[in-house]
């Protein structure tokens, strides 16, 4: 076959395709921040107040990493504090370092609802970590944090499991979903130890 | 992770995938590259990993989509070949030859012709030379 080339190596874009809406994306607003910025939106300062990612952007400036991963962890984080973290997981490896894919998967792990789709601004965080961890080929400092996600992938995937009948629809919101899925499995099968791992539960047959 | 799970997710993603644009659609072709593959530089994967896809893939649908990706006229280039490697990595399996579950399955559907056919329009119509190149090593790593 031909050579591997560029697999798996950058950041998922969440942004929809052109000509479509880019803040509702068939009746599930995908919390982008750009796209919920209210006051981008409507070139006005008076919204500042109450613009969400606004607000985060000036509470991540005055927080350290290890604060900023705090901060994002807890269950009552405030509103777009995860895609906030998930964005500078890509861009700075301090965040990484102060344990950014813990609070990903802690969030994850903490809907108590199953199938609402809590688990993709999540699972973006950690594409974003792999991603950076492999793009800048820091896999030995960065071992743990690797053990971390790969160890993870098992209660991830269920969480994913809970919206697999959903997936089956058709809608530009699904397809930058199946994206994301596609993208977290393939960032966990270029590593050879994680692609021959087998899982300990033996579920039925599944369809 | 070569499970039920995983493996339905993957070609949930796969199958069920509407755009066929490029920019969205090589993170699905990739993994099912990655996922399918058992040598090279994709990192070996277990013996019988094939028959556990049988297992779990919908036939039907599986075939239904290979037929629409592969009579697009719309995919050229790197986007048809994508498509033609993720589709080969389903039969090829060089080290153990009797462990090819969708060999009958597809000459019955006749994936065959229609891949020749996307092959040949790829190599007459496509602009992009190193993916003609990769094109035709696949087409011939196929046809064996």
């Amino acid at each position: 076959m031909a050579p591997a080339g560029n697999i798996g190596i950058g950041f998922v874009s969440l942004r929809p395709p052109e000509g479509h809406n880019p803040f509702v994306w068939d009746n599930i607003t995908l919390d982008m921040l750009d796209d919920k910025c209210i006051c981008k939106q409507r070139q006005s300062r008076k919204s500042t107040q109450t613009c969400h990612p606004c607000r985060v952007d000036r509470m991540f400036q005055n927080l350290q990493p290890r604060q900023a991963v705090e901060a994002a962890s807890i269950p009552r984080a405030p509103p777009f504090a995860i895609n906030k973290l998930a964005a500078l997981a890509l861009a700075d490896r301090r965040y990484r370092r102060a344990g950014a894919a813990d609070a990903f998967i802690q969030r994850i792990e903490a809907s108590v609802h199953s199938g609402d789709f809590h688990w993709v601004i999540p699972t973006v965080g950690l594409i974003n970590i792999l991603s950076a961890i492999y793009r800048e080929e820091t896999l030995d400092e960065d071992n743990a944090i690797l053990r971390t996600i790969h160890s993870s992938y098992e209660k991830v995937r269920d969480f994913i499991w809970a919206d697999v009948d959903r997936l089956l629809g058709i809608s530009s919101f699904l397809d930058g979903v199946r994206m994301i899925i596609a993208k977290y499995l393939s960032m966990l099968l270029i590593d050879p130890v994680m692609k021959m791992f087998v899982s300990d539960v033996l579920y039925g047959s599944v369809t | 992770m070569y499970d039920d799970r995983t493996l339905t997710l993957i070609l949930r993603c796969w199958v069920h995938f509407k755009s066929c644009k490029m920019s969205m659609r090589s993170a699905v072709c990739e993994t099912l590259t990655l996922a399918l593959a058992s040598y090279g530089v994709y990192g070996a994967s277990p013996a019988d990993h094939l028959n556990k896809v049988v297992e779990v893939a919908h036939i039907p649908s599986l075939i239904a989509k290979i037929n629409t990706v592969l009579t697009d006229k719309s995919l050229i280039d790197i986007e048809i070949f994508r498509e033609m490697e993720s589709i080969g990595h389903f039969l090829l399996l060089p080290k153990t030859p009797g462990a090819q579950p969708f060999v009958p399955v597809f000459l019955h559907e006749g994936v065959h012709r229609l891949m020749i056919d996307a092959g040949f329009r790829q190599l007459m119509d496509g602009s992009d030379m190193d993916s003609k190149k990769d094109t035709l090593y696949c087409l011939s790593t196929f046809i064996e």
